[in-house]
Formats: structure tokens, sequence, C-alpha cells
């Protein structure tokens, strides 16, 4: 395919993958993703186009909304609620919606994963007691839930909340001795387990603004270094969104988007929420913490 | 919301080369929003599986495999012949494959399902008659599929033969009762795919594991997880019991086939930290439990000692060896006693 087409047909293809009702699915045909849909708000406004089928998106995300303002991933999983974080991204990114708003972060600042002292013989390197977010309830925290926690409260105006700091130190707990992040262990069974780009950019995301360039150097080197073979559009992303968001700019970084895009001739088509992250790191060339935090 | 919001339910099954079936159940229970009994007779190739025979005899082939350039293909037809299953069996189906992709790395080969041994199955089905034969996997710590797919080799394989991939961390769920009932939890949502196949083939890696002992064709399935549901890592489910999740699962979805890339496997602190051990060997059989049992011989390990297969013997198949028929190679002829390490709890005193 032509490049210059790939992103407007990636927008194509988010748009027909838009429901009757407001929102979003993952694929053709799919059902409603409250997770998928707030991706596909952030990336159409940050093209700033389909802004009725935005608030259309908005508004399905508010219908959503339970009464305690978590945002669950289907209808009758209501502890599955990783998306509430997303789902407050997107509403700042387009404005309004402030009662949603302040139920979900209302939501958020009082709901924690399984925690506990850790014990002296524990298997696993990391303090088990430091709170952040799990992906649902009745588990444990990890990088991912506990990053977009952080994300969505900051940009809020709760950074300086008590469990924004103490997830800060969660996330910093949990960087691998070498430098980087894994979905959230770093020793298991005195072997020290490896990073990825993935979840290095989502902690590089959730950390700035926070703590000293010093106490991540060694993460930044590390996703500074893969960056260059990164391909897949997950792990380009949140490389790009992570490093973006520490103000290292990257060369070429449209031209590797357009390719991750091209991709989809070896892989098939990408699921709605791939496409949008593209979307995100190609409008706002991987600013993603300035788009929905500017300063 | 709208009835596109709603996610299947299923309530029972038994159903083992009928999941099409359940589709159809499973579409209607939506529509009407109500509790449904699919309550399907297995009508497969296996007489007497699951359909009311207590004694749970099953057979495990096993294969003497000197590399991943061998003729897999062939071998894997070899054991198709020797557990019975005939064209008939599989003409006009559609297989799903589950390998085992956690954490591949390029080139460390002993992680992952490798992909040679993929496509040897994928050939085998289709020459068989196979409808249909795609890839799933739900990946475990991680989103980016499509990395873990280049790691182990995999995309190169799916792209130049043409088989689709279907990420099943992503797809729609489907809410099952957990026919196992030994963890608390009540219910488990499964990919859609896994009804939407008619077979369900566990393609695992023969491991040593640090929580569960081993992992091989039924810790595997641990992979049909979806992550959108049970987060990466599937954390939930270690919480409610890995060993008692491990057969739960199994006792409700009940995979058709397992295969066991055994060519080169992981020994001492797996899943992903072990090393490479060459046992040059693919084990295979139409029951999870007994496949399992197997390959625990065959690394040195105490089947009865694996707290997983202890719920599944006499419930989901067979671990005792006078109740597993072994096909092709015998035990003894091609053990190969798999590094354990004593301090590591799970791995304690597995020794036969």
């Amino acid at each position: 395919m032509d490049s210059d087409r790939l992103i407007p047909k990636s927008i194509e293809m988010i748009v027909s993958r838009s429901l009757k009702g407001g929102g979003f699915a993952q694929r053709q045909n799919g059902e409603f993703r409250p997770d998928v849909t707030a991706w596909s708000i952030i990336a159409l406004t940050t093209g700033n186009i389909y802004r009725d089928l935005v608030e259309n998106s908005c508004n399905r995300l508010a219908a959503s909304q339970l009464n305690d303002g978590r945002i669950p991933v289907a209808e009758d999983l209501d502890n599955v609620y990783w998306p509430t974080a997303l789902a407050v991204l997107a509403w700042k990114s387009t404005g309004g919606f402030e009662n949603e708003i302040k139920r979900a972060t209302k939501f958020l600042v009082k709901t924690s994963g399984l925690h506990f002292p850790r014990e002296k013989d524990s298997p696993t390197g990391h303090d088990t007691a430091i709170r952040g977010w799990p992906w649902i309830a009745k588990a444990h925290s990890w990088i991912e839930p506990t990053s977009m926690a952080i994300l969505a409260l900051k940009a809020t105006g709760n950074a300086g909340h008590d469990r924004v700091q103490e997830a800060v130190r969660m996330i910093l707990d949990r960087k691998l001795p070498a430098g980087g992040w894994n979905y959230g262990n770093t020793v298991v069974f005195n072997q020290e387990l490896s990073p990825t780009p993935e979840h290095t950019g989502q902690a590089l995301c959730a950390l700035s603004g926070f703590v000293h360039h010093s106490e991540i150097a060694k993460s930044i080197d590390y996703l500074g270094k893969e960056i260059s073979i990164l391909k897949t559009p997950i792990s380009l992303c949140w490389g790009l969104f992570g490093l973006m968001a520490w103000a290292v700019k990257i060369k070429d970084n449209r031209e590797r988007i357009l390719n991750s895009l091209s991709l989809q001739q070896r892989y098939g088509h990408y699921d709605t929420s791939l496409l949008s992250k593209l979307v995100i790191a190609y409008n706002t060339e991987g600013n993603l913490s300035g788009f929905i935090m500017p300063s | 919301m709208g009835m596109e919001d709603k996610h299947r339910v299923i309530e029972n099954s038994h159903a083992i080369w009928t999941r099409r079936k359940f589709l159809k159940v499973a579409g209607a229970a939506a529509v009407a929003g109500a509790v449904t009994a699919a309550g399907a007779v297995a009508e497969g190739i296996i007489p007497g599986y699951f359909t009311g025979n207590r004694e749970l005899r099953a057979s495990a082939f096993i294969a003497s495999v000197s590399g991943y350039n061998q003729d897999i293909r062939g071998i894997i037809l070899s054991g198709f012949r020797e557990l019975g299953i005939h064209a008939e069996g599989i003409k006009g189906k559609k297989i799903l494959l589950k390998p085992n992709l956690v954490n591949p790395q390029k080139h460390l080969e002993h992680l992952y399902t490798h992909p040679l041994v993929i496509r040897g199955a994928v050939e085998a089905f289709l020459s068989m008659g196979a409808d249909e034969v795609f890839v799933a996997e739900a990946s475990g710590h991680g989103r980016d599929s499509f990395m873990d797919l280049e790691e182990s080799g995999l995309a190169d394989i799916l792209y130049e033969d043409k088989i689709p991939f279907v990420d099943l961390n992503e797809s729609s769920v489907v809410r099952a009762k957990n026919l196992g009932q030994t963890s608390q939890l009540e219910y488990f949502y499964f990919p859609e795919e896994v009804y939407k196949a008619d077979i369900i083939v566990s393609m695992a890696k023969m491991k040593t594991h640090h929580w569960a002992g081993v992992t091989l064709s039924m810790k595997n399935m641990f992979g049909v997880m979806p992550g959108i549901v049970y987060g990466w890592p599937k954390n939930l489910l270690h919480w409610a019991g890995i060993d008692e999740c491990i057969y739960d699962i199994n006792a409700t979805l009940k995979p058709s086939l397992a295969i066991v890339d055994g060519i080169v496997g992981m020994e001492g602190d797996g899943p992903i930290m072990g090393d490479p051990v060459r046992s040059n060997v693919i084990i295979m059989g139409l029951n999870s439990t007994a496949v399992d049992a197997t390959c625990a011989r065959i690394m040195g390990i105490d089947p009865d000692k694996i707290p997983y297969l202890k719920y599944a013997s006499g419930n989901i198949g067979p671990i005792s060896e006078t109740n597993i028929e072994q096909r092709g190679e015998t035990v003894p002829g091609v053990q190969k006693y798999f590094r354990l390490i004593e301090s590591i709890p799970a791995q304690k005193r597995l020794r036969l």
C-alpha cells in the first residue's frame, strides 16, 4: 500500500469498527470494548477529526460507567476494571465529562491490588506491600494498570495524591536491576528477569515528572537501544511514548510507524487498539504524555 | 447496552469434537440472555472417553526425533495412526493449534514450541482433510503477540504457509461454568475461538516449571485464557491456585489432542529461565492427562507427585502406567532426566 495512504486507511479502519450506539469494537463485527473505545477516542482526537463520533463514543464510555466510578471491560465483568484509567485519559483528551472523571478518579484512589508484607523467604524480589493497581479485583498490582492509573491521576490534577506517590515507589521497586521493566516481576528464585519495551515505555511515561533522570537512566538506555529494532505496533508505540516522555527524540519515527502499519501485509489486519496507538504515535510524534497532559 | 455487548454464556459442556454446536447454543444463550446447558455428546475418534467410561484408559504415542529438521509431518501422521485418529475424524474440521510461546527470544529454542513442529502439525491436519488450521495464543506476559511470533520464528512460518493467527487475549469471551470445581472460581471466560474450533490441539513444550513442577500440555492451556479478563500476567489464576486452575481449565475445555515438543526441552528454572535439554522426543495423545504423565516419566519425574495430575487422575484421565498404553517408543527407551532444583518448592522431591 502507498505509505501516504496508510494513516488515512488506518483511520478509516478504526471508524469502520465504530458501533451504532457509540464506542468501538476491537475487531470487525465485534462488541463494545471500553479500552478500545478510549484508545480510538484519543487517536481521532489527535487528528481533531470525526468529532461527532468521538462525542458519541465518550457518551458510550460514560454509559458503561458503574455507580462507583469504575468502567469494567464488559458487562457483568464488574471486577475487571482496568479500563477505568483509560476512560479517564480519553475524556481528558476531549474535554468535558467532569462528573464522570471525578467518579472514576474517586474509584481509582480507593482501589488497589492485593498487597501484603514481603515474606522473608519469598521467591520474588519485589516489595509486595507497596500498592499499585491490578488488572482485576483480588489480584496483585502490575506495571501496566499501575502506569495507566498514574497517568490518569496525573492528568486529573492528582499527581500529589498519596496513592500516586506510593504507586511511583511501586514502579521504581519493580525496576529491573539492569534497567527497564517487564510486566512486574524483577527476580524470581534468584534469577533476574528480562525487560520488555512495552512495559518499559509504560513505566517511563508514568514516572515522567516524578523522578530524577538518574533513577531511570539505565532504563532509557535499554529502550533507546531497543527502539532501533522495534517494528511491532505495541512495542514500537510504547517505546516511542516512553522515550518521548523523557524528551528523547527518535529519528524517523513517522517512517517507522508507517513501516509498522505496512506489516499488516504480514500479520493481517490490526486490531483497533493497535491502529489507534499507531495513529496517536504518528500524530503526536510519539508524545502521548504531552498530548494528554499539555504543559 | 445493546445485544452486541453481551458475551456469550455456556453453562455446561461435554463435547470434544463438536464445538461448533456450542457456538449455536451459545448464540442462543446470548440472544435469550439465559443460562443454557449444551450437554452435547462426544462423537469423536476415541470412543468411551468422556462418555461414562470410568476406567479412564488412554494411549500415548512417543516418537524419537533427532532434530527439528526431521520429517515432523510424517511423525505426527504416524502418531495419528497409532492413536487411531482417522481422516473421517478430521475431514472438514476447523483445527485450533495452541503453542507455548511464553517469552520467546530469538534462537532460544528451548523456550517455545518450535515453529517446525507447528508446521508439521498444520501439514498433517491438512493432509487428513482438515477444512482450516489456525494458530491461537494468549501471551501471558505482555500484549505484543506479534513480537512473540517474530522472536520464536513462528511469524515466518505462518506467513510462508498462509496460516492464520488469532491473538486470544483480545477476543470476545464466552463464559463457561467451571466443570473442574477444585478452585474457587465459579466460571471461566474463554475466547470465543475455542468454541468455534472443532478440535483444540495443545502443542506444548516439555519443560520444568517453578510453580507447577512441570509445564506440559495441560499447563499450556493457561495460554488460552484471555488477558483482557485475567490480565498480564494471569494473576487471578495464580491466586485461585495454579494446580487447581490447570485442572479446572482442562476439565472445562477438554482439549482434543496433545502434541508435546520435547525435541529440545527446558530443565531447571522453567518455564523461562531454565536451560536447554535435548530429549529428542515428540509425545502425542488424545488424553492430555495421559500425555503429561508420560512426559513426566520421560523427564524422570513421578506424575503422582505433580499436584495438577493428581487432580486429573481418575477424573479426566489416567496417570498410572497400567492405564496408559504406550505406543511407539517406550518410556525407558527415551528417558532423559530433567534437572530439578530442590530449593524450588514445586520441584522438590519429584523424582521417580
